[in-house]
């Protein structure tokens, strides 16, 4: 016995011990702790970069690191042995941009006194602060990323224009301190107004503070460095947090990472760009095909928001569905129409349906466009559902972007763009033990994630793994019947949830539209949340997250087709028939 | 009648747009005149030049978006694309002198000295305000900050090109800056009403003015003794000190709000005290009582750019008059009509026209109140304003003599290139739609009330029948 196996052993002890300790219930979705850090994929489909697949190998981790890949990589004999054959080993994916493990604490809105010349709290103006300490395990989005095969985020503060610096950060680990890989690698900026009627107020004012601090700030570096060439007879530079947080972006180490989803932002912080010439890191684009050409000219990491426009409710009336051009076009917009008389105010209302149709085609195609104009670039998923992550993407590819661009913006382009390609992105190794394991192809319908590793942690979503869901908060407020009401394109199907169990755990029932029941898997409730997932019996399953407000809840229900809105009400309850 | 309409309608309009569909996003900087013509021969029109006379049977010769030639029986050179304009009356294109569209936001309202601050930097390409502009035959609009603050934010002149989405291909090369100042009401409404602030009284509006004016003196002789080293440090970087500074300098024009005579004549001796000679009066509506003090101002005297019968809609605004544009113009004054609210900016030519019947102006004196004045105040008039060798081609060709109530816009150019056909003006002009919108939504329009006013962000103190209310105007 060796020295290092040794260590692991005493490892692998402390966490027998760790086991038995009750306040040790951690996250549903992670293994309790284990008594070995090795794991061994056996046999799976390696798909160690876009393009680059091996047919069956072993993938071999340790401690965290990618200790082996290849078809005759030994499986160790202290390793916790998956049988991988029908599974798909990806790179864990890269989160280009998001507030994922982010919990900023309540902030309550203070009287400013004077609203004009506010704080620079008060204002936004924050690029002093880190997200590090805003950092949580449990935080939920994270979690339902981790689920969608995301391992690593760079992660920012939440706030006004200049919330603080980001921090790469592992979507996953039991404290804060094992999420963060590296600190301040950008300061996250956006044209967001202050809260109230406070300077600034407007995206106007937002512009001219940005161009105030820059300009302050250079003239504050100038005087420090004569101040420290000879500070004898000088007074002392003025400083404060805030404008010495810019010294790094204005040294053209560190980079503003802007946020902006919308056209006219995206030119307002281009023109920026352009004018105080700082290293830009540009997040968003969900308008980006209105700009193409100018982002063509644009020096900066690109990350591309995985939220897409929703489907409109239609106004009414059976003959504005034909506006519906989502997959196949079969009827256009005319740009030259013209109601020749009020008679005809019906032509012309389906011909605008057509352009709204229109429209969001081509919010649909921006990731194609971007692409077919030879721009590269990552996701972000700051403004996206978690669950419907995969049916964006699948959109995406149907729309024209290939689909090994796609997974290459899910990981090496990522890990190239924030600087960690020595370390993420791939299947290879040496790199840090991020991977995603699926029972298919990551993009076909009807794949789920089996398994997650984030920085060598094993998270298990296979059904003969973590089933239960994670239970807190008074399991009174879900337990009993529901109906419940789930709008979808082709109408609304109604049906009924049963809700039984207690604190230890909750499962059920899911009555289908033609009175077909499915067993609810993993039932989690945290007090307000409840979500579960059923199957199909045509093969999928849908991911049903709620919010309970006394009898009734309010959410989404995912499939891999797509996200519908899914209400209900409570119809009875064992409470009520106790009382 | 409905359900059998879809089909046929769409067959036809299948065949015909399917391009659009295909179209590649590079093409989509000028989405709707991408590569259209700015070399034109405009034939056989009356030509209102405004500077010099009217000329029957004109032509006028463009060549690459300029003025190349005016005159008679012009012969288009291979390559120009000709326009038959018998019967139709060229005019200089009309230059809007206030004007809220197109920008996201009018009003910081947040302080009451925010030169820093300017709408050229959120101007909105996609406002389909700027279209209907120019189905009224304007060119050129100068967007302005609102009326909050004492000293508002830099405004912009635009070119109405619509149908670029950079914003940047709005401006007008090589206008010069412009500001915002206000007095009276607004102001006072705002920060002392409303929050218990300076300035609660017109006394109050004129301190704010000359404490921000004396501090950019002084931070203007704090930066030059460093530069001569008589300072050891620059001082503190102030946006808000750099444009006011400039204002000192005279190379940012300023556009003042105001109505009353008594605040106009304060500002007046201000800028005396401060050597500030470029100075616009917007509204003035008892212009018409100091037009001599006016036309004596400085060394080229003070601008007003006013309205042509709108007035009572609040306090200060009660005493005016429809002569105020023919008594301001005949006593010297440098005069213009403008428009202000978005959505109004559409018959500018017949506002101007109502000079003639309040004032007896000449078709000349009132078709300049909307082309050559406004471009003297905005410091634009060596381009635009009227038709001139060299000038930017900035036309509106009309149906009757613009200024006649029966006249229709035809055509509008600018730069050369035809924004407006009244030929060629489908019902759907907008840039874009919400995605995830409706038609219903669409449907639900323009509004008088939701449009940006000089006032948008400001609680607002309306009379009416029932008494004063307090209106917020969103942001």
């Amino acid at each position: 016995m060796t020295a290092s196996t040794f260590r692991r052993y005493g490892l692998g002890l402390l966490g027998l011990v760790l086991l038995v300790l009750p306040s040790r219930l951690c996250a549903q979705d992670y293994e309790v702790p284990t008594v070995t850090d090795t794991y061994a994929l056996q046999n799976a489909r390696v798909v160690q970069a876009p393009g680059q697949v091996l047919e069956s190998a072993t993938v071999v981790v340790r401690d965290g690191v990618i200790e082996a890949v290849g078809d005759d990589a030994e499986v160790p004999y202290d390793a916790r042995t998956i049988e991988a054959d029908s599974l798909v080993v990806y790179a864990g994916f890269i989160d280009g941009f998001s507030h994922a493990g982010v919990e900023m604490p309540d902030t309550e809105d203070e009287d400013v006194e004077d609203p004009g010349n506010p704080p620079p709290d008060a204002a936004g103006i924050q690029p002093d602060r880190s997200v590090r300490p805003f950092l949580s395990p449990e935080e939920s989005d994270l979690k339902s990323l981790r689920e969608a095969g995301f391992t690593l985020g760079h992660v920012a503060p939440e706030g006004q224009m200049l919330p603080g610096a980001s921090a790469h950060v592992f979507y996953g680990g039991e404290t804060a301190d094992d999420m963060v890989l590296e600190t301040s690698p950008t300061l996250f900026a956006q044209l967001q107004t202050a809260n109230g009627y406070v300077y600034p107020a407007t995206d106007m004012a937002v512009i001219a503070q940005m161009r105030q601090l820059f300009r302050e700030a250079e003239r504050r570096q100038q005087l420090d460095a004569a101040y420290e060439r000879d500070p004898t007879g000088r007074s002392q530079p003025p400083q404060d947090p805030e404008h010495s947080a810019l010294f790094p972006v204005l040294d053209g180490e560190t980079p503003l990472a802007f946020y902006a989803d919308e056209a006219l932002s995206l030119h307002r912080i281009l023109a920026l760009h352009q004018e105080l010439d700082f290293p830009l890191v540009l997040a968003g684009l969900g308008e980006g095909h209105e700009l193409v050409s100018t982002l063509q000219g644009v020096d900066a990491p690109f990350f591309l928001t995985l939220d897409l426009p929703e489907e409109p409710t239609r106004s009414s009336g059976p003959d504005t569905t034909m506006a519906d051009t989502t997959s196949a076009p079969s009827q256009y917009y005319s740009p030259e129409f013209k109601a020749p008389s009020y008679e005809t105010v019906a032509e012309e209302e389906a011909n605008l349906e057509l352009r709204h149709a229109m429209e969001r085609q081509a919010y649909l195609k921006t990731a194609a466009t971007l692409h077919e104009a030879g721009l590269t670039f990552g996701f972000t998923t700051r403004e996206a559902d978690p669950g419907d992550v995969r049916s964006t993407l699948r959109t995406m590819i149907e729309q024209g972007l290939p689909e090994e661009t796609a997974l290459a913006a899910l990981t090496t382009r990522p890990a190239a763009q924030l600087g960690l390609d020595n370390r993420l992105g791939t299947v290879e190794e040496g790199k840090i033990a991020n991977l995603v394991v699926t029972d298919g192809p990551y993009f076909g319908e009807g794949t789920s994630v089996q398994h997650v590793f984030v920085d060598g942690r094993l998270y298990d979503y296979s059904s003969d793994g973590g089933d239960t869901g994670e239970v807190s908060g008074d399991v009174s407020a879900v337990l009993g019947t529901w109906s419940y009401t789930l709008e979808t394109p082709q109408g609304d199907l109604s049906g009924e949830v049963t809700i039984e169990g207690g604190p230890s755990g909750l499962d059920g029932t899911f009555t289908g539209p033609q009175g077909d029941e499915q067993p609810l898997r993993s039932v989690s409730f945290d007090g307000t949340t409840l979500s579960f997932t059923v199957d199909s019996p045509q093969g999928g399953s849908v991911s049903v997250s709620v919010t309970v407000e006394g009898d009734t809840f309010d959410g989404s229900a995912s499939t891999s087709g797509g996200s519908f809105p899914i209400s209900g009400e409570r119809t009875s309850s064992p409470n009520a028939t106790q009382k | 009648m409905l359900s059998a309409f879809p089909s046929r309608f769409c067959f036809a309009l299948g065949v015909l747009t399917a391009a659009l569909l295909v179209a590649t996003p590079l093409q989509a900087q000028d989405q709707l005149r991408g590569d259209a013509p700015d070399d034109w021969l405009i034939q056989d029109a009356t030509v209102l030049t405004v500077t010099d006379g009217t000329i029957e049977n004109g032509d006028i010769l463009v060549r690459d978006g300029d003025i190349a030639q005016v005159g008679r029986d012009l012969s288009a050179p291979s390559g120009v694309e000709t326009y038959d304009a018998s019967g139709e009356y060229v005019m200089p294109g009309i230059v809007e002198a206030h004007q809220h569209m197109a920008i996201s936001n009018v009003n910081e309202a947040t302080n009451p000295v925010t030169a820093e601050v300017g709408v050229g930097d959120v101007l909105t390409p996609y406002d389909v305000g700027i279209y209907r502009a120019l189905a009224g035959g304007v060119t050129t609009a100068h967007v302005m900050h609102g009326s909050a603050n004492p000293i508002g934010g830099r405004n912009e002149t635009i070119k109405l090109r619509y149908g670029v989405t950079n914003p940047d291909r709005l401006q007008m090369d090589d206008a010069p800056r412009t500001i915002k100042f206000a007095l009276g009401e607004n102001p006072t409404g705002l920060y002392g009403q409303g929050r218990d602030q300076v300035p609660r009284t017109r006394m109050g509006v004129e301190q704010v003015i000359r404490t921000a004016l004396t501090k950019a003196q002084r931070y203007t002789e704090a930066k030059q003794a460093y530069q001569s080293g008589d300072r050891a440090r620059p001082p503190a970087h102030s946006e808000r000190m750099e444009v006011l500074a400039g204002v000192l300098r005279g190379d940012i024009l300023v556009q003042t709000h105001g109505y009353r005579a008594d605040e106009m004549l304060m500002l007046m001796d201000v800028f005396e005290d401060f050597g500030i000679q470029d100075l616009v009066f917007h509204h003035a509506n008892e212009g018409f009582k100091i037009a001599p003090e006016l036309a004596a101002f400085g060394d080229n005297g003070a601008g007003a750019t006013v309205f042509s019968d709108w007035w009572s809609y609040k306090f200060e605004v009660y005493y005016s008059t429809a002569y105020n544009a023919a008594v301001l113009t005949e006593n010297g004054v440098n005069a213009s009509i403008n428009s202000d609210i978005p959505g109004e900016q559409r018959d500018l030519y017949l506002q101007a026209a109502k000079t003639q019947r309040y004032g007896d102006l000449s078709a000349t004196q009132a078709l300049r109140l909307i082309t050559l004045n406004p471009a003297r105040q905005l410091g634009i008039a060596d381009r635009v304003g009227s038709i001139e060798e060299g000038k930017a081609a900035d036309l509106a060709i009309f149906s009757e003599h613009p200024l006649s109530v029966y006249t229709k816009p035809q055509r509008t150019y600018v730069d050369g290139v035809v924004r407006f056909d009244h030929e060629q003006d489908p019902d759907d002009m907008r840039l874009r739609v919400d995605p995830e919108g409706t038609v219903a939504l669409a449907r639900d329009g323009w509004s008088r009330h939701a449009a940006h006013s000089c006032l948008k962000g400001v609680t607002q103190l309306r009379a009416t029948k029932n008494g004063v209310t307090l209106e917020n105007t969103g942001r």
